[in-house]
């Protein structure tokens, strides 16, 4: 009774037990045998009887019958280091070390032996890898560029990376942090380019991490961020692989996670979550343009209905002589004061956001139609909003999906409410209240010890020229400032190139 | 006692947060709960005692504007408006408010206090339109001019009429600028209500808060290029038997000034080009343009001693003059210069040429 407890549940709870290496080998791998995918065969037709222990739903039976037993089978007088030099598989070693040989197991090992009365045996890795394939990206879709997005293997999204940086700098740190999830999570970094100090705080704050399991990178981020409490995310995340590559060639820091098809990028800045990666892929006037259009509709987002409220609700002055009909006129049927309209209005669109986001595609564009056009349509015809405020929140919600990053969105989405509640309390004046918490916290926030607001505070003029607006490539020839970066130029800027006329 | 502690930080915030909810709410003015008032009109009745008409346009569903309007007879106090709450159903809100008019026999007694009080007030701006109407303001307040809000609709009557130039730049900035500026004195736009609508028939001149000269729409192009730079919507001269109208008129003055110590010589040098838009005869003849302009030159020099004459004889310095003379002037001293001014000798030296005369010599 006490045995089988010992080997189930030591899957799921892993603590060390000092009883288990007394026990004889043949009872040592008895508990595994109440799981259904432990097996645990003897090959007696072989010229040489051997045993194979494996967990089936992890190993890779192809590579199993492929590339392991063919070998097996020819053996004559077999030694375990002969074994082991056969097998074509790179991962491999002979061990006796229980807590080693059930630790492999349990990550798609085959263990092979010649007797089932001894620990010691090849370990030979088969581990199944099966990962849905690569598609576009879904959140950060762009229309032109590459069409590559990250999935939930980490295989396949570092080959993705490497593919992109095919150079011997590009370093990578695995690291398995987790007690039950024993999750997998690669720094990524450019050896001379990244600040060491950046990949040392990485590292060190991963490798302090005391959870019991990692899912997702957003699992990661949550747990290294610099302000847990902060509603703005410190770490870009994104599913490109072509942005981890621009990145890690600026000198930021990576990491990715097994099972997560994002990335996260440290240091950033709050500016970074305003520009696509589409911005590097067309001109850099029309880069210019966009980013500033993205700029202003968050501003407005964030601004646009507590400015309504606060100007309904006490500054009438501000509103022009002939926008006052419209405005009397659509607020007079309304029987409730400018902020509960707001507030139902806003809460509204956020219903319909989540409704949408939670149902499948094809019921979501229903949702969003539905709530846009019926739920607006009939509320302003039954009096209970103003059709100018409605147009203002569905303009703000509109707004507010230009952010390039999700998480960016989800920031804003939040942000509005203490503005819409300051706004009623002291109008415009609570707006600017709103104003300065919302930038002192700004100010005050790090991403890895970076300043989050650079190159606004500190101002940084060179790395203006990559943020609110992005100058063309040429001038582009030096890492941006904030990373601190080792080598801190990229390439030579053309004008610094020696001349390659033929009249020299 | 240290869980105590953990929790002191969080309640302090939420009984902050309470306090700022429950007593930190200010007066709000919802905008669809105040009655918004964009025109005030002063009726003298004696002495001490006036009444106040103010318009406040009510706005319908189907996005019409009817006017409404309150009036009230009350002493002169600096909190008619307050009174006239009494009237309304709702609160009325005065930062709307475009344009504050006057009737005649106010203006000629001073308006003073009433400007004091509309300036005062820090939710109207300086850019209010002031007017003087002859006959009572009630009146023209309570005639409804189309489908448009009263207020609205004489403010932007005075502010198109300003901007091509009928009449001088005229709002409570300026009526205050010149009424505080030391050689300078105010005018504002005078109205009349003919027929149902409100026509612009001149300027009532001010010497300090009182009116005390009227000047006439023939004179106004003559007064504005005295004034100063200036574009001027037409105007027409006769030359002969005929007529000629011209348009877009721009002019620009110089003044030089000499003596200033003794007895001050002003010359205004006047620049005036215009273009010719009709002309009554049948060809346009190159000795009707010059015509023309020596037309021009006579009336405007003619008209503009008479009016500085005027001026001189009342003691009213509306074109600001001795503003003038003070920036050219060392020591320059308010006292004398009031005993000067009746006497000083303004030349006017006009300069007209005629730019343009249409695509066509004339029609047969």
């Amino acid at each position: 009774m006490i045995i089988r407890r010992e080997g189930v549940t030591g899957i799921r709870r892993p603590r060390k037990n000092k009883q288990e290496t007394a026990e004889p080998p043949s009872t040592w791998a008895e508990p595994f045998w109440e799981r259904g995918d432990f097996t645990h065969t003897h090959h007696a037709n072989a010229t040489h009887p051997y045993w194979i222990t494996h967990i089936t739903s992890l190993v890779d039976t192809e590579v199993l019958h492929r590339d392991i037993l063919p070998y097996l089978n020819k053996l004559s007088f077999p030694t375990l280091q002969e074994v082991e030099s056969v097998l074509p598989i790179e991962e491999k070693e002979i061990t006796d070390d229980p807590e080693k040989i059930k630790d492999l197991l349990l990550r798609g090992y085959v263990w092979i032996r010649f007797s089932d009365r001894v620990l010691e045996g090849v370990l030979a890795r088969a581990e199944l890898d099966k990962s849905r394939a690569v598609s576009i990206p879904q959140e950060e879709f762009s229309v032109v560029g590459p069409k590559e997005s990250f999935v939930e293997s980490l295989t396949t999204n570092l080959n993705m990376v490497r593919k992109r940086l095919p150079i011997k700098e590009l370093q990578l740190q695995e690291l398995t942090v987790g007690t039950y999830s024993k999750t997998k999570v690669a720094v990524l970094y450019i050896d001379g380019v990244a600040n060491e100090e950046n990949v040392n705080t990485v590292l060190q704050r991963i490798k302090a991490i005391k959870f019991y399991q990692i899912l997702d990178s957003s699992y990661i981020s949550q747990l290294i961020t610099d302000n847990s409490n902060s509603i703005f995310p410190q770490m870009l995340d994104t599913e490109r692989p072509e942005r981890v590559a621009a990145v890690l060639a600026e000198g930021s820091i990576v990491i990715m996670v097994d099972g997560s098809p994002h990335a996260l990028i440290a240091p950033t800045t709050l500016v970074e979550f305003f520009s696509a990666f589409e911005d590097y892929f067309i001109n850099w006037q029309m880069a210019s343009f966009f980013r500033i259009v993205r700029l202003f509709s968050v501003l407005f987002s964030i601004l646009i209905t507590p400015i309504y409220v606060a100007v309904v609700t006490y500054h009438y002055a501000l509103i022009p002589t002939d926008l006052m009909v419209t405005l009397v006129t659509s607020r007079s049927i309304v029987p409730f004061p400018p902020i509960l309209e707001a507030m139902i209005l806003e809460l509204t669109i956020e219903l319909l956001r989540e409704a949408g986001a939670r149902l499948p595609t094809k019921v979501g564009q229903t949702i969003g139609i539905v709530g846009g056009i019926v739920i607006g349509t009939a509320s302003v015809q039954a009096g209970l909003t103003s059709n100018v405020l409605l147009i203002f929140v569905a303009l703000a919600a509109l707004a507010s999906f230009t952010t390039p990053v999700y998480r960016m969105g989800n920031a804003i989405r939040l942000l509005r409410f203490p503005f819409l509640l300051f706004a009623q309390l002291w109008g415009l004046i609570g707006v600017a209240i709103a104003f300065i918490f919302v930038m002192g916290h700004l100010l005050r926030l790090t991403s890895l010890g970076r300043p989050y607001l650079e190159p606004i505070y500190p101002l940084r003029l060179k790395d203006l020229r990559d943020s609110f607006i992005r100058l063309p490539f040429n001038t582009q020839s030096h890492c941006p400032a904030y990373l601190q970066t080792q080598d801190k130029q990229r390439f030579t800027p053309p004008w610094r190139q020696k001349p390659r006329d033929i009249d020299e | 006692m240290k869980k105590w502690i953990k929790w002191m930080k969080p309640i302090t915030l939420v009984v902050i947060a309470i306090c700022i909810i429950i007593f930190g709410n200010v007066r709000k003015n919802v905008l669809d709960e105040i009655q918004l008032v964009t025109a005030v009109g002063y009726d003298y009745i004696d002495e001490q005692t006036a009444t106040m008409t103010a318009v406040t346009p009510v706005f319908r569903s189907d996005a019409s504007i009817e006017n409404k309007t309150l009036s009230i007879t009350a002493n002169l106090g600096k909190e008619a408006l307050i009174a006239l709450n009494r009237e309304s159903s709702a609160n009325l809100a005065n930062a709307k408010l475009e344009v504050a008019l006057f009737n005649k026999e106010m203006a000629k007694r001073g308006i003073l206090h009433m400007i004091d009080t509309l300036h005062r007030d820090p939710n109207i701006g300086t850019s209010l339109s002031l007017a003087v109407t002859e006959g009572v303001t009630k009146e023209i307040l309570n005639q409804s001019f189309g489908t448009r809000d009263t207020g609205h609709y004489i403010a932007s009557l005075l502010e198109h009429n300003t901007q091509n130039g009928s009449i001088p730049n005229n709002s409570l900035h300026y009526f205050l600028s010149a009424y505080y500026t030391k050689g300078k004195d105010p005018f504002l736009p005078l109205l009349k209500l003919t027929d149902r609508e409100i026509t612009l028939t001149g300027l009532a001149l001010f010497k300090k808060d009182r009116m005390v000269f009227e000047l006439d729409r023939s004179h106004l192009f003559t007064f504005n290029t005295l004034y100063g730079k200036n574009r001027f919507p037409g105007m027409k001269v006769q030359i002969g038997d005929k007529f000629v109208a011209m348009r877009v008129i721009t002019s620009n003055r110089r003044i030089s000034i000499r003596n200033t110590q003794t007895t001050p010589e002003i010359t205004i040098y006047l620049n005036i080009r215009a273009s010719i838009s009709e002309f009554s005869g049948k060809h346009l003849k190159p000795q009707h343009v010059s015509q023309t302009e020596h037309a021009l030159k006579k009336q405007v020099s003619q008209q503009g001693h008479q009016l500085i004459r005027k001026f001189q004889q009342l003691g009213i310095d509306p074109l600001g003059l001795g503003d003038h003379v003070r920036s050219h002037t060392r020591n320059w001293d308010f006292k004398t210069w009031q005993k000067q001014y009746p006497r000083v000798k303004v030349r006017i030296v006009p300069r007209v040429n005629i730019v343009e005369i249409g695509v066509v010599d004339g029609l047969d």
